[in-house]
């Protein structure tokens, strides 16, 4: 069972890179002029939402900016729990045409779209498919976080906290806290994994 | 281990296809189906031998210096004049017919996606105009911001002088000074290359509002008349008081004795019969009837494929060019692709057009009867002509349009000599002293003389040397005579009074003409 958990055509390892495929091959076209077939819708939606602050080609940039970001997070899976709120902003950015735009993205609104509503209604999946890769990481990554900050505000910025009983274990450590002997003051943030390579606590 | 190895095979993807779309791009780039030029390096070094050529040959000629210096500089031993002038300069944005365009469409170059227009939408008519209910109370209050950050139009007038039919002249100039120079005399005293570098210039070209769709556009005077022309998606951009007097009135060659033989009134298939049966050759009548007939143009028709919110039975030649005048109406001139290279045009007068050689800024039309035959009804794309219901006119008929057009006179200009130049006994001191600037210091008349105050060629102003822009090339030295009639000034109408449009060649023939010579100069335009 654990080992099927771990073969990539059965965890959401594909999932994950078909996503950030799609996310970074879209994204860096836009930085070609005329290159993106996303360019008109993209960029007009854009340039709406802001009210004209940004013009068309500045909007493409940061928008291909923004997608290369997302779609490296995915391929190499890291800063996953920060870049999902970029993806969920992103997401929720290309659902706007069909609001702000709906006679090119229906031909009749709201059940009849166009080539181009239909390449967007399609993006629930992807919605879906980066919740399903991102959620159980990002859930557990600010689980954690909360956990230290509540920590820190009962304990003082001298206890040292580890995120769970395995972990303090796999440490050598006895229990779930400790106090840091006085002489080396604590970094303002502790942070967990810094901390136990520094201390050599960390066995890789 | 396998992490690395997963990582590794990441990016050599990425790095594949960062590769990949890189190189595709160049591909791309300059094909017909990219909107990016490529440039070809070898005419670069074709160009410049070009260049050098042309420069010997008018040596050769005993040609005006102060001309040969406007046309061709001091660039001509300099391949930078012949290699693209891209610099700054951004790519055209994608966009759809109806979509809004940015206000400073000079600051963009590149190519269409096609020459070749459709008569079809993109997307069906309700949700065309619906689309444009939404976007044009936004687009007007953009469009008047803008128009009120570039120029302050108070609407003061000039005292005690008026066009021909009595409407108030305006007093300029009404183009605002970036808040860096504090008058025009300091402005005109820095180097073109520093105006530029430093983003000075008040006098940049004008953009359509909508440059995607663009077309005409009917100044309120005419629409409050003419409701079937008022548009669902832009109005004119310029108040009521900088545009041309509604309705003008209308001089002919022919009969000098009547004055204006409008009476006052619009000219109209309705009355024309009536107040013209008697004075005009039945070949003029035909004419001014075929000026007067409404057809359909690539935007007012009767199909979808239009900007009225009702079907439209098209637009008359009278319509822009009111009583052989102008109404201060604007469109795109029809002579360059794609939609968003063509260049402001405001309608010029009609009036006076039997001495012109040169008709339309770009495009050196050189008979009234020809010109008559190609307007820009339709953009200038026979295709939309035949798919929307062509302006079906044979050659007789256009031939009797010029016919009309031919007997148009300028307005009394009653200072004017018959050798053009002002009469001492009843021109003031300043009107003469304007008239000695525009023959002499001021240069005006080294292309502005003659009988309608043009040299009838056309001159590349190099307005370019100014600001961050694509170039403009050659326009047609716009006549003079009866210009206090004509506002706003230059093709696209970037000078709004006439006071703007001394400014403008202050700056740019760097003449350093003092706050006083200018309102000379006016002076002396207001009595052409
Ligand atoms: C939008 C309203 C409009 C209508 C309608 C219109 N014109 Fe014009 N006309 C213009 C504009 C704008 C120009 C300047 C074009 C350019 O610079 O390329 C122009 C230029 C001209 C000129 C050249 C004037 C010059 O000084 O160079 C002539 C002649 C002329 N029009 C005749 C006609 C005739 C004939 C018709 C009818 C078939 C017509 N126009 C319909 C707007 C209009
Ligand atoms: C090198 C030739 C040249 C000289 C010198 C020149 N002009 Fe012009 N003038 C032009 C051209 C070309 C245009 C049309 C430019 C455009 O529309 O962009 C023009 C347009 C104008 C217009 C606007 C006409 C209209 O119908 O909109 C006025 C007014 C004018 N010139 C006045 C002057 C005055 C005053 C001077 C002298 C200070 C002067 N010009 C010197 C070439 C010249």
């Amino acid at each position: 069972m654990r080992k099927k958990q771990n073969n990539p055509t059965q965890s959401s390892t594909l999932l994950r890179l078909a996503v950030g495929f799609v996310y970074f091959y879209f994204g860096f076209l836009k930085f070609f002029p005329d290159l993106s077939p996303a360019e008109l819708l993209a960029s007009q939606t854009i340039v709406r939402m802001s009210s004209g602050l940004l013009d068309a080609s500045t909007a493409l940039w940061w928008l291909g900016v923004m997608e290369c970001t997302i779609g490296l997070a995915f391929l190499f899976n890291c800063g996953l729990q920060y870049v999902f709120f970029l993806f969920l902003a992103h997401m929720a950015g290309t659902f706007a045409p069909l609001f702000i735009l709906p006679e090119l993205t229906f031909k009749i609104a709201p059940f009849a779209p166009t080539t181009e509503g239909q390449y967007i209604f399609k993006n629930v999946v992807f919605v879906a498919a980066g919740w399903t890769v991102l959620l159980p990481a990002v859930r557990a990554h600010w689980k954690r976080t909360l956990e230290r900050i509540r920590f820190r505000t009962q304990h003082g910025p001298n206890v040292i906290a580890f995120a769970s009983p395995s972990e303090a274990a796999r440490l050598g450590r006895s229990s779930r806290q400790e106090t840091r002997p006085p002489a080396r003051p604590a970094a303002p943030i502790p942070d967990l994994v810094a901390h136990a390579s520094a201390t050599g606590l960390a066995d890789h | 281990m396998s992490k690395y190895w997963n990582h590794a095979c990441v990016t050599i993807g990425v790095v594949g296809m960062v590769i990949g779309i890189s190189a595709t791009y160049e591909k791309y780039r300059g094909t017909d189906l990219s909107r990016v030029p490529q440039f070809d390096r070898r005419s670069t070094a074709r160009g410049v031998a070009a260049v050098d050529d042309a420069h010997r040959v008018a040596g050769s000629h005993t040609y005006d210096d102060d001309l040969l210096a406007l046309n061709v500089g001091e660039r001509t031993t300099d391949s930078a004049a012949v290699e693209p002038r891209i610099d700054g300069l951004r790519i055209y944005p994608t966009i759809e017919k109806g979509m809004r365009t940015p206000f400073d469409l000079w600051r963009y170059y590149g190519r269409g996606v096609t020459s070749f227009g459709t008569p079809v939408l993109p997307m069906r008519f309700d949700q065309w105009r619906s689309f444009h209910r939404k976007q044009k109370p936004d687009l007007m209050r953009d469009v008047r911001e803008y128009m009120n950050r570039r120029y302050d139009f108070g609407e003061k007038s000039v005292a005690g002088h008026f066009m021909s039919g009595g409407k108030p002249i305006m007093r300029g100039p009404v183009a605002r000074l970036p808040s860096e120079v504090d008058s025009f005399a300091e402005l005109a005293g820095l180097a073109p290359a520093e105006i530029k570098r430093r983003d000075l210039f008040p006098y940049k070209p004008l953009a359509h509002p909508l440059q995607s769709t663009a077309h005409m556009v009917f100044p309120p005077e005419w629409i409050k008349v003419h409701p079937d022309h008022a548009r669902i998606d832009v109005d004119m951009d310029f108040p009521t008081a900088y545009l041309p007097e509604f309705p003008p009135p209308l001089f002919l060659t022919t009969h000098k004795e009547l004055g204006d033989v409008s009476g006052g009134v619009e000219i109209t298939l309705d009355n024309y019969y009536e107040i013209f049966d008697g004075l005009l050759s039945p070949e003029q009548m035909e004419g001014l009837k075929e000026l007067l007939r409404p057809s359909p143009t690539t935007w007012f028709n009767q199909t979808d494929h239009r900007v009225t919110e009702r079907p439209s039975r098209g637009v008359a030649c009278f319509d822009c060019h009111v009583n052989g005048h102008t109404n201060g109406a604007f469109e795109l001139g029809p002579d360059s692709r794609p939609n968003m290279a063509r260049l402001r045009v405001d309608t010029p007068t009609m009036r006076g057009n039997f001495n012109l050689m040169q008709l339309s800024s770009k495009r050196s039309i050189r008979s009234m009867d020809h010109f008559s035959e190609v307007e820009e009804y339709f953009d200038g794309d026979p295709g939309m002509q035949q798919a929307i219901g062509p302006r079906a006119v044979k050659r007789e008929v256009t031939n009797r349009m010029g016919d009309f057009n031919s007997i148009i006179d300028y307005p009394p200009a009653p200072k004017l000599t018959p050798m053009m130049r002002l009469d001492p006994a009843l021109a003031s001191e300043q009107e003469l002293r304007g008239e000695e600037l525009f023959h002499g210091r001021a240069k005006c008349a080294v292309c502005h003389y003659g009988p309608a105050f043009t040299d009838d060629y056309m001159h590349d102003l190099q307005v370019e040397r100014f600001y961050v822009g694509r170039p403009e090339g050659p326009i047609k030295t716009f006549a003079l005579r009866g210009i206090k009639d004509s506002p706003p000034y230059l093709h696209d109408g970037r000078c709004p009074t006439l006071h703007d449009t001394v400014e403008f060649f202050n700056i740019v023939l760097e003449l350093d003409l003092t706050d006083a010579e200018k309102a000379d100069l006016v002076a002396f335009l207001l009595c052409l």
